[in-house]
């Protein structure tokens, strides 16, 4: 069963299942591919777009569209991500102090090698002030375990990208 | 106990329109914060022409002061994916989705893990489901940006019709159902329409100035009142009142003490989502909060979000600097309407909800010196 082409407001036909090229096969594994590559490296460079085009078949712009847009990829890359919430429900809980701390004790620490960020809602609301180190979480913070914490991982030689 | 993904097989062993008619009948509505009946949604997809469909549970949890997804995928992990193989089955779709926010990637392994028992469990002819990965923001959770985020576009929403039921990822006939929503079919399949009519209970996130934050389970019509005292056990700091909550998340209502008594229902409470504060904290506060969260998280796609985010954030800076409050009140307050009225999503048009609703119930407090 073929699905009727969709026309576009100019009379274009779009994308359909049936009738689905090659291209955009291809874009949808570019999110998962971009996500692969800044995991690996712990955040995007140029290069890693162009390789991730040339491996796609993308044309650049096209990954870079992507790759411009979303947090996951405009983040500083570091080895270490340490990303404090700052939405209402951890402001109330004096999030700002946890990451005024961290500021503090990271400048400098481990070469460089951590990007601390204040973010946006990380669903921890209900164990705030919360942070994430790499993805994983930690909940009910002071200034001083937050350091401890971030401290801890940031010198650790085990820890992954 | 039940045997592990019984519901499941037993809707196998239904007809798909025998599981949507069920669904219908049950009253289940989606429970993201939009409240679409469910049931309609997976009709309106099965009738759609097409030659696969797909499913995608929504779990790009974002909205600020809602944590009970998060929560249903730790604790309830069996329950929401059984909901997800169900709504395939029902839909007729060959491929599933679990769009997964790339903060929660810390959940992956456990996912996978129930995702592979479910399938050793499973009656066979499974869809072949997918956990993806999404690159974040909060924008991915409506439901067309995240149909462009999983084809590699920007995540920017389209104008509605058609919707995703019609053409969704990749023109599929596509349902997106929200992680709550999908976690409590099972129990429809399982017992039937007619106890989930009478035994529903909705999840709520209570956070903020209470004594005991957290997920609660509650039937729809719970005041607030029980849930800030009763459950949460009330206001946190001895001696402060209650001064408001904001029901729905950032996006959703204000409610002050007059609202104390008011039940919470499918009409009013959003997502779930409860964030109490005590007498210590100002409206300005708030709404600064609220403010700088959707001037970063709009996508950019139409202007009165783009430019309105930012105006609105500038006028409460100017505000909370002391500077021609009344004019800057005004001046909000035109912006806010625009937004309302011709943002492209939902995301615009709830923006300054919450400054709204400020601006309302605390009309006092915009004028008072710093």
């Amino acid at each position: 069963m073929e699905a009727a082409p969709r026309k576009g407001r100019h009379g274009v036909v779009l994308e359909s299942v049936s009738g689905m090229g090659m291209r955009d096969e291809a874009r949808g594994e570019l999110i998962p591919e971009l996500l692969r590559e800044t995991r690996k490296n712990g955040g995007l460079t140029r290069p890693m777009m162009e390789r991730v085009a040339e491996r796609l078949g993308l044309p650049r712009e096209v990954v870079e569209e992507a790759a411009t847009f979303y947090p996951a990829f405009t983040a500083p890359r570091a080895r270490w991500h340490v990303r404090v919430c700052k939405s209402l429900s951890c402001h109330l809980e004096e999030g700002r102090a946890v990451y005024t701390a961290l500021q503090k004790a990271l400048r400098g620490a481990a070469g460089g090698a951590a990007a601390l960020e204040r973010v946006n809602c990380l669903g921890l609301c209900g164990r705030g002030p919360a942070m994430t180190i790499n993805g994983r979480a930690y909940t009910a913070l002071t200034p001083a375990k937050a350091v401890t914490i971030a401290l801890g991982r940031v010198k650790s030689k085990a820890g992954r990208l | 106990m039940s045997l592990p993904y019984a519901a499941w097989a037993k809707a196998r062993a239904m007809a798909p329109t025998q599981v949507i008619n069920e669904v219908i009948a049950s009253g289940l509505r989606g429970l993201g914060g939009a409240g679409y009946p469910t049931g309609h949604k997976w009709a309106a997809a099965r009738e759609s022409d097409g030659n696969r469909r797909c499913v995608i549970m929504n779990a790009d949890e974002g909205e600020p002061g809602t944590f009970k997804d998060r929560w249903l995928l730790e604790r309830r992990t069996e329950q929401a994916l059984e909901g997800l193989l169900i709504a395939s089955h029902a839909v007729g779709a060959d491929r599933a989705y679990l769009y997964l926010r790339h903060d929660y990637e810390n959940l992956r392994r456990g996912l996978e893990r129930e995702l592979r028992r479910a399938l050793a469990a499973g009656p066979g002819g499974a869809p072949e489901v997918s956990i993806w990965s999404a690159p974040g923001g909060y924008i991915c959770g409506e439901e067309s940006a995240l149909i462009a985020s999983m084809m590699g576009r920007r995540a920017e929403p389209r104008p509605r019709p058609p919707y995703p039921v019609q053409s969704g990822l990749f023109g599929m006939p596509t349902v997106i159902n929200n992680v709550e929503t999908l976690a409590n079919v099972p129990a429809i399949i399982a017992k039937g329409a007619e106890w989930f009519r009478g035994n529903f209970q909705k999840l709520f996130c209570i956070s903020g100035d209470v004594k005991r934050r957290g997920v609660y389970e509650a039937a729809p019509g719970i005041s607030l009142r029980e849930l800030v005292y009763k459950k949460a056990g009330g206001v946190r700091r001895a001696g402060r009142k209650f001064k408001m909550a904001i029901v729905g998340g950032l996006s959703g209502q204000v409610w002050d003490a007059a609202d104390i008594d008011t039940p919470l229902t499918h009409e009013n409470f959003g997502n779930g989502a409860v964030i109490v504060l005590d007498e210590s904290r100002t409206a300005l506060e708030v709404a600064l909060n609220a403010a700088e969260f959707f001037r970063e998280e709009c996508c950019g796609a139409c202007a009165p979000c783009r430019q309105g985010t930012g105006v609105v954030e500038a006028l409460l800076e100017d505000m909370r600097a002391g500077k021609k409050r009344a004019k800057a009140l005004e001046r909000a307050a035109r912006v806010s309407r625009v937004m309302r009225d011709t943002s492209l999503c939902g995301l615009g048009q709830t923006a300054t909800r919450v400054f709204d609703g400020l601006r309302a119930k605390f009309p006092g407090e915009w004028d008072a010196r710093p």
